[in-house]
Order: structure tokens, then C-alpha cells, then sequence
């Protein structure tokens, strides 16, 4: 926030610190390939859990279609890698350009309808693009994904670098999200467009415009999102455009407090190696795990854990003033 | 030239006329009030001169320029301002950021004098202090004061103004008055929409009633307090 206190702003700088450098040792501490893709796809949820966030908690637009703009801008990245025989870092763009479109597409109708059916109307475009998927077999070979296209470092024994990379453009394009969010006018502007449209307009703000802008970066990053996943894992599949993936950054969002961006993607990791964990347990309850805390953090932190913490740290402020 | 010539305009909802054939003109430099009893169709020609809602006939000119059902950011853009009789601020921002935003929207955002354009603005309303709170938590009269210099930061060259006294205190009045009355000498024109009557006598020199709807004066305070019909509008209401 513009006015922090000093203090608290340079607890929150030793804290990304600290995390940026237990991330980028991760690979000396534990060379284990396993352990660091792991990790890699935390990180990717994590970039999408800021992208979601940017749209709902700024903007205020629901988004229950998050994985088509993740979906596509994968199979984008892919087949554009594939079809063109261009590097798969070109890739990344590509998938940002591509979720960026569709989110312009899917902003301009959607616009006038409220929260619960601009809900639904997204969780339906990401649907169709699932279906698309699916039966369009000659172009994304259907439900078994689509795997041809290079990646990164195609050799073995790279998964340290591979991981780099993950690490590098998702903690890069969360730091833009918070920028833009947090520091920008545009950010600013979209705040004031949520809270108060009408006065919002009154102001010379372009209502409209800044709707299809904020979906626009929205699906940009969310797309970037599904680039690198579809690059780092080597297979992207309609799976990843369903519901399942939507809920998932659902849950992580707002367990972490929406309007936040930060508090979203910490918990995207959290929640993301948690799951892995389960999984491992060999439960086979682990969407089942994932509900039931969701529920529970709903109902103990309605506004997220970073809400939750700002609230403490205010109240522990006034306390020590008086 | 007038800084606003409203002709003809009537807007009906449904089954009710809430304005009907209003015209009047708004002086450059000079506060104009526009009075009437509740429910006479005042918000409603603000609605209608800032784009908010569509007027279903006559037309309205901003400097010469028609205006009428314009988008209602545009039409800020061209330089009009306006406040709402339920006050309108940014309650989760801060006074800052609210101030902020309207500078960074205005028709010409400073490229780099914004932060001084901000503080002139918020010294003026006296809300410095205020400045890194958040817009909710404020008093409604300070959230009043906060509104006013959202819209001052913009430099409109006409400011709408829906009420700015009602539900403050004395104190507050008195310095709203003031503040209106530097902003008249500033050059900047001002159209009032206000019950208090003192208030509007002491900042206008023209003066637009509408009752039910209908214009029914348009003229100097002294001539409106003299009308036999003006004041049957009003003693026949609740004022
Ligand atoms: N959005 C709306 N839908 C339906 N009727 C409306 C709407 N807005 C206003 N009206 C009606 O139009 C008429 C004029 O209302 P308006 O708010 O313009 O009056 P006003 O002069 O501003 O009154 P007040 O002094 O109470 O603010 C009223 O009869 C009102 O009930
Ligand atoms: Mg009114």
C-alpha cells in the first residue's frame, strides 16, 4: 500500500527475501526432480491465482472460466511451438497474446451481466473451449493432450533449469500483477469502476473500456500461465481447461484474501503442495480435503488469511497508539 | 454565450413525467440555483445534463457544443463536474487515492504537477489530515467535503453541485459557502441544486425553479422571492 507504514513494508521485504532465497537454493538443497516440478507447478498456480485475483479482487469481475484463458493459452503455446517450429520461449508470449484475445472476446458480451451470470457465462466459454478440445482431434490429438511440441530443456538431468524458469516468469509476472494492482492508475481505476460505477463514469472514467482491460490482463497473464505449463510439464490436456482447475484457483484465491494478489498466490502454493502430499498419501480424497478446508477457511477468515492478518496488524497498531 | 443552454428536455419513467419541457440557461462565471419542492424533477435534469440518464427529447449545449445523451464520461471529460445528493465517494480508498484517481482521469491528468494538483485540492476543503484514511470511515460531511474535491481536482469549468449542504452541519455550511464563493470568483461556473434557501440566495444571481416537473420561474433571487406562484410551489409543500 502507497501509505504503509515503513515498518511493516521492510518485514514484508525480509519475507520475500527470504522466500525468493529458499526458492532459488531449493534445487542445490534437494536435487530431486520430483520435489522441483512439484514445486514448478505450485508456482505456476500460483501466477494464475494472481491473475484470477486481479479481475475479481480489482476489478471486481467474476471469472469462473479461469481455465479456459489457462487452457488455451497452453495449447496455444504448444501447438504455435509445434505448427510454426517456433522456440518455446516464443511460446510464452504467444500464450499471454492468446488468453489476453479470448478475454477481450469474452468481456465485450458478458459485460452488462452481473456477478452470478457473468459466473456462469465465463464457466460456459471455458466449457466450450474444453469441448473444442476434446473432439477437435487433428489439431490437439483429443483427450489423451497434446505432447509434440519442444520445451525448454529437452534433455534430462535439466529439471534445475527448467525450474529456474518457472520461477523466474511466475514471480516476475506476480510481482507485475501486484504492481499494476497495488501502483498504477489503471489499478486505481479499477477499484473505483467496483466500487461505484456511476460515480466511477461521473469521473470520466470509461466504464466499459476498463472492464475489457482488466479481462484483457487477466486472461494475459492467466494464458502466460498455461504456457509454461504446457511447457514445463511437455503435455498440455482438456482436463486442464475444465472446472476442476477454475475451482481450484477459486479456493486458493480466496483462502489466501481476495484483493490481495499476494495472498492468493501464497496460498495457491500452499494449497497446490498440499494436494501433491495427499495425493502421494495415496488418499483419494484429496478434492474432498481440499472442500472441506475451503469451507473451513470460509467460515474462519471471510476475508482470506492476508485479510485476516492486515486486520490483526491494524488493531495491534491502534492498540500500541493508545 | 452561456456556459449551458438547456432546451425543451422531459424525461418520463414509466408511467411517471419527471421532467417535462425545461428549459433554462447556465451564465459563465456566475452560481445558478435550480430549486423546487421534493420530488419536482431537480436530480433527475442532472441525471439528463451528465449523461446518467437519457432525456427523451429537447437538447442540451455545453459551450456551444451538443451534448445531449452523450456518454456520461465524456461528457465529464468536456469539463463538467458533479456531485450527488447521496454522497458518492470511493469508501474502501483512502481520501488519497480517491482524489488520485479522479486527477489521473480528469481531461488533462498533469503529467507531473498531479501530487500538487491533489493537495491544492484537499487544502481548499481543509482535509489534509484526513488524507491516508479510508473514505468510508469519514464523517458525512467530511465525505461531502471529499466528493467536492474529487471533482475540483478535474478543474471542470462547470460544477454540479445535488445538495451540497443538506445534512451538514451550520459550521460546515458556512464554509461550503465560502469555498463555493472562491470557487465563483476562480471563474468557474456553478449550477446548485439545494432546499436551503439562504444558502442559494447568498451564492446565486440566477435562479431556476421547477415544481412538478415544470419550469415554473427563472430569474433574479429578488424576482423569485417575489413570485406569488414560487411561493404557493413552496408554502404548499413541506417548506
Ligand atoms: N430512477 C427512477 N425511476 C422511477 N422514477 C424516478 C426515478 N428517479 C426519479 N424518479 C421520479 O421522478 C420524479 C422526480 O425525481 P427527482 O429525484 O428528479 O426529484 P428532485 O427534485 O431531485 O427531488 P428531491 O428534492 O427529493 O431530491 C419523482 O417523482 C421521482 O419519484
Ligand atoms: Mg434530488
Amino acid at each position: 500500500m502507497m501509505n504503509q507504514p515503513a515498518s511493516s513494508r521492510s518485514a514484508a521485504m525480509i519475507a520475500v527475501a527470504v522466500l525468493a532465497i529458499i526458492a532459488l537454493a531449493v534445487p542445490r538443497l534437494a536435487p530431486n526432480e520430483f520435489i522441483l516440478s512439484i514445486l514448478g507447478f505450485a508456482m505456476i498456480y500460483a501466477m494464475l491465482a494472481a491473475s484470477w485475483d486481479l479481475l475479481i479482487g480489482f476489478a471486481g469481475l467474476v471469472s469462473f472460466g479461469h481455465a479456459g484463458f489457462f487452457g488455451l493459452g497452453g495449447y496455444a503455446a504448444a501447438l504455435a511451438t509445434y505448427h510454426f517450429g517456433l522456440s518455446p520461449w516464443l511460446g510464452l508470449p504467444i500464450g499471454g497474446l492468446a488468453g489476453g484475445v479470448f478475454g477481450i472476446l469474452i468481456g465485450i458480451p458478458t459485460l452488462r451481466l452481473r456477478a452470478v451470470y457473468l459466473a456462469l457465462a465465463t464457466l460456459a466459454f471455458a466449457e466450450s473451449l474444453r469441448i473444442i478440445a476434446t473432439n477437435w482431434h487433428d489439431l490437439t490429438r483429443g483427450s489423451l493432450g497434446f505432447n509434440l511440441h519442444p520445451t525448454f530443456f529437452r534433455l534430462s538431468g535439466e529439471a534445475a533449469n527448467s525450474y529456474y524458469v518457472v520461477l523466474l516468469v511466475s514471480s516476475l509476472s506476480i510481482a507485475v500483477i501486484y504492481y499494476i494492482a497495488r501502483h498504477t492508475s489503471l489499478g486505481m481505476t479499477f477499484q473505483a469502476v467496483r466500487d461505484d460505477e456511476l460515480r466511477a463514469r461521473s469521473l470520466g472514467i470509461d466504464v466499459v473500456r476498463h472492464k475489457i482491460a482488466a479481462f484483457a490482463l487477466s486472461g494475459f497473464f492467466a494464458g502466460v500461465a498455461g504456457a509454461l505449463y504446457a511447457h514445463y510439464l511437455g503435455l498440455i490436456s482438456p482436463s486442464e481447461l475444465g472446472p476442476a482447475t477454475t475451482m481450484l484457483v477459486v479456493a486458493m484465491s480466496t483462502i489466501g484474501g481476495i484483493g490481495t494478489i499476494i495472498g492468493p498466490a501464497l496460498a495457491a502454493i500452499v494449497l497446490y503442495l498440499a494436494s501433491e502430499l495427499l495425493r502421494m498419501i495415496g488418499s483419494t480424497y484429496g478434492q474432498v480435503a481440499i472442500g472441506a478446508l475451503l469451507i473451513f477457511f470460509v467460515i474462519l477468515f471471510p476475508e482470506g488469511v492476508a485479510g485476516w492478518l492486515s486486520r490483526q496488524r491494524a488493531s495491534w497498531r491502534n492498540k500500541r497508539k493508545t | 454565450m452561456p456556459i449551458l443552454e438547456v432546451s425543451g428536455i422531459g424525461k418520463r419513467y414509466g408511467g411517471i413525467v419527471a421532467v417535462e419541457d425545461v428549459s433554462f440557461k447556465v451564465k459563465r462565471g456566475i452560481a445558478t440555483g435550480l430549486i423546487g419542492p421534493n420530488g419536482a424533477g431537480k436530480t433527475t435534469v442532472f441525471d439528463m445534463l451528465t449523461g446518467m440518464q437519457r432525456a427523451d427529447r429537447g437538447s442540451i449545449r455545453f459551450e456551444g457544443q451538443t451534448i445531449t445523451n452523450l456518454a456520461s464520461h465524456k461528457i465529464s471529460r468536456l469539463g463538467i463536474g458533479r456531485t450527488f445528493q447521496s454522497v458518492r465517494v470511493f469508501g474502501n480508498l483512502s481520501v488519497l487515492e480517491n482524489l488520485n484517481i479522479a486527477e489521473a482521469n480528469s481531461a488533462a491528468p498533469a503529467r507531473h504537477g498531479a501530487t500538487d494538483r491533489v493537495h491544492r485540492a484537499l487544502a481548499l476543503v481543509e482535509m489534509e489530515e484526513h488524507a491516508g484514511k479510508p473514505a468510508g470511515a469519514l464523517s458525512y460531511g467530511q465525505r461531502k467535503l471529499v466528493e467536492l474535491a474529487m471533482v475540483l481536482v478535474q478543474e471542470p469549468r462547470l460544477i454540479m453541485l445535488d445538495e451540497p449542504v443538506a445534512g451538514v452541519n451550520p459550521g460546515l455550511v458556512e464554509r461550503l459557502s465560502d469555498i463555493l464563493r472562491r470557487l465563483i470568483d476562480s471563474g468557474i461556473s456553478l449550477l446548485l441544486v439545494e432546499h436551503n434557501i439562504r444558502f442559494v440566495t447568498g451564492l446565486c444571481d440566477h435562479i431556476v425553479v421547477l415544481a412538478a416537473a415544470r419550469m415554473l420561474a427563472d430569474g433574479t433571487p429578488e424576482e423569485i422571492m417575489r413570485n406569488p406562484d414560487v411561493l404557493e410551489a413552496f408554502l404548499g409543500s413541506d417548506h
